[in-house]
């Protein structure tokens, strides 16, 4: 499949959202050089292309294949080589107030309750009132911790620890929420319940009418399941293997992901993501 | 910002059998207390014993009661409280300045790499130098009065607390680190808030190794100086051949160690839980 420069797939209408463009991935180029050896090895090549305005965009690809690199030049944590990322039209310097990143491991300050790990963004951005406080135990009732408001991250488990990081990035009310596999590390149940939870969350809360979200994973269900849009990364160095749009109708329910519609899609995501393999996967049931 | 506040004082099992019941419950639920506590009684009745059978000359070695005798005499007549005010002042200063200074500096020096790497030569040869050794140089620089005595409790103090924090810093979790630069935390709030704390249970170590060689450092710079405080009492009495009163005086100093040890270890239990498992 060729990469589909998405400037010009503009009349394709998305199903949530408008059509203005809010980030735009300009011939981006990341890597690291070595601090050993000097040597420059890329991570992400020529990635191309535009996300609209309230699009849930996920990337899918390969362990190691560059997607938390990639996320983390959006985060503006990692500076790209060569291109360009913007949001909004502006491009990124560094970590925004706009933007917040749900990391892969929950990374909770574990001096801190629950309460206060939520809080601390706010804080951060010089932003607690009292009316962002009660904000913040709405979104941690939401998430399904208000008993546990005054625990300690050594007290929960990894289920729990998952949504007090979703619960601290959702607090400041994200125009662009990054996900990198925040679901990786849990059991498949709980991993369900959770992207569930998202779905529901994704809808419920309080997060004014633009809300777009990049999320990470390799699991092929997650990613048709939670996606408007799916982009394919080719195996390291990142390239844009395919760009696929989800069109499975909104409230997905779990029970969703036995429909044959999705099972199309899933099938559509694996036979490009082994596309670059010497031995690709068959996608029998495609034609079904 | 709140850190923790959970208490978690070891449960005396109190029974409705009478104090002997009571007693015996304590000594089983506090084994290691108990064992220590008979340890310093076998040696109190030793030394007693010797004193008593004749083993030993009283006037030389002093005995348990007499050294009670003194003590009450001691504070009742209120002779202690010059002595033990000075050192306290000496090791109060001395402390709140190393507190002061130490922590902010451990922490940059953390995080600063070129700073680091120019200072921990110099902080790893003045921290492997006996710092008594500098006693007579702080003496000839700021003469005998009691900010020679601040300053060498200060240079007794200052490195193993800087070291450790610093120690500390340098071993941060770089998640904390993306954490706050996500959330666009400031430089203050990233000391304060993310910094300070992670670092706590470091610092309170470096705290506990300070205090203990503040109080050499003060007693230390008082043999020295002779200007008064538990150091020079001590020595004095011993030169007048009152064992009792130096052995008084001694076991003060034992004392106040102990409740400094016992303050820090209160404050680690309290703040830093969360590291410990
Ligand atoms: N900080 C770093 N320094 C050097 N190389 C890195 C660093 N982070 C990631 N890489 C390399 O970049 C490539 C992509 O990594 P990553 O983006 O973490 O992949 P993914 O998230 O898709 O599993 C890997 O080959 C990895 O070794
Ligand atoms: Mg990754």
């Amino acid at each position: 499949m060729e990469i589909r420069g998405l400037e010009e797939s503009l009349p394709e209408a998305p199903l949530s959202g408008s059509d203005t463009v809010y980030v735009e991935s300009d011939h981006v180029s990341i890597g690291y050089r070595s601090k050993r050896t000097g040597i420059y090895k890329p991570a992400c090549s020529d990635l191309n292309f535009n996300i609209k305005r309230g699009e849930f965009v996920v990337i899918i690809g390969s362990s190691g294949c560059g997607k938390t690199t990639f996320l983390e030049a959006v985060a503006g944590l990692v500076p790209v080589t060569r291109g360009e990322i913007r949001i909004g039209g502006h491009a990124i310097k560094g970590p925004g107030k706009e933007r917040s990143l749900v990391f892969q491991s929950p990374s909770l300050f574990p001096w801190r309750n629950v309460r206060d790990n939520v809080l601390f963004s706010l804080q951060a951005q010089r932003n607690l009132t009292p009316e962002t406080k009660a904000r913040a135990e709405d979104l941690i009732a939401l998430v399904g911790l208000k008993d546990v408001m005054e625990s300690y991250p050594h007290e929960l488990s990894g289920g729990m620890k998952q949504r007090v990081n979703l619960a601290r990035a959702l607090v400041t009310q994200p125009q662009l929420l990054l996900l990198d596999e925040p679901f990786g590390a849990l059991d498949a149940q709980t991993r369900e319940m959770m992207q569930h939870e998202l779905v529901r969350i994704w809808q419920a809360a309080d997060l004014g009418e633009a809300r777009n979200a990049i999320f990470i994973t390799h699991d092929v269900e997650e990613a048709v399941f939670l996606a408007d849009r799916i982009l394919v990364f080719s195996k390291s160095p990142a390239s844009l293997a395919a760009d696929i749009r989800v069109e499975l109708p909104r409230p997905r329910l779990p029970a969703h992901k036995r429909s044959p519609e999705f099972l199309k899609f899933q099938d559509l995501v694996l036979s490009y993501l082994y596309q670059g393999d010497s031995n690709p996967r068959e996608s029998a049931e495609d034609s079904r | 910002m709140s850190l923790a506040t959970s208490d978690r004082a070891p449960s005396t099992t109190e029974s409705d059998d009478g104090p002997s019941r009571g007693i015996v419950n304590w000594i089983r639920n506090h084994t290691k207390t108990a064992y220590g506590v008979l340890g310093v009684a076998t040696v109190l009745i030793l030394w007693q014993l010797t004193a008593v059978t004749g083993l030993v000359n009283v006037t030389i070695a002093s005995d348990p009661t007499r050294v009670i005798a003194a003590e009450i005499s001691l504070f009742s007549s209120g002779q202690i409280w010059g002595p033990l005010g000075g050192t306290a002042i000496e090791v109060g200063w001395g402390m709140l300045i190393t507190l002061v200074v130490s922590i902010p500096l451990g922490l940059i020096l953390g995080r600063v790499r070129a700073l680091y790497d120019m200072t921990e030569p110099i902080i790893n040869i003045l921290n492997s130098v006996p710092y008594v050794l500098f006693l007579p140089v702080i003496i000839f620089w700021f003469g005998i009065g009691v900010q020679s005595r601040i300053l060498l409790v200060i240079w007794a103090a200052t490195l193993p607390l800087i070291i450790n924090t610093t120690a500390g810093v340098r071993n941060l979790n770089s998640d904390y680190i993306r954490v706050a630069r996500m959330c666009c935390a400031g430089r203050w709030t990233f000391y304060r808030s993310v910094l300070f704390p992670a670092t706590l249970p470091y610092i309170l170590t470096g705290i506990r190794l300070s205090i203990a060689r503040a109080l050499v450092g003060a007693i230390v710079a008082e043999f020295f100086l002779s200007g008064g405080g538990l150091g020079y009492f001590v020595q004095t009495a011993t030169s007048n051949f009152d064992m009792n009163e130096a052995m008084a005086g001694i076991l003060i100093m034992a004392v106040v160690a102990v409740v400094l040890t016992r303050l820090i270890g209160r404050l680690e239990r309290r703040y830093t839980h969360w590291s410990q498992g």
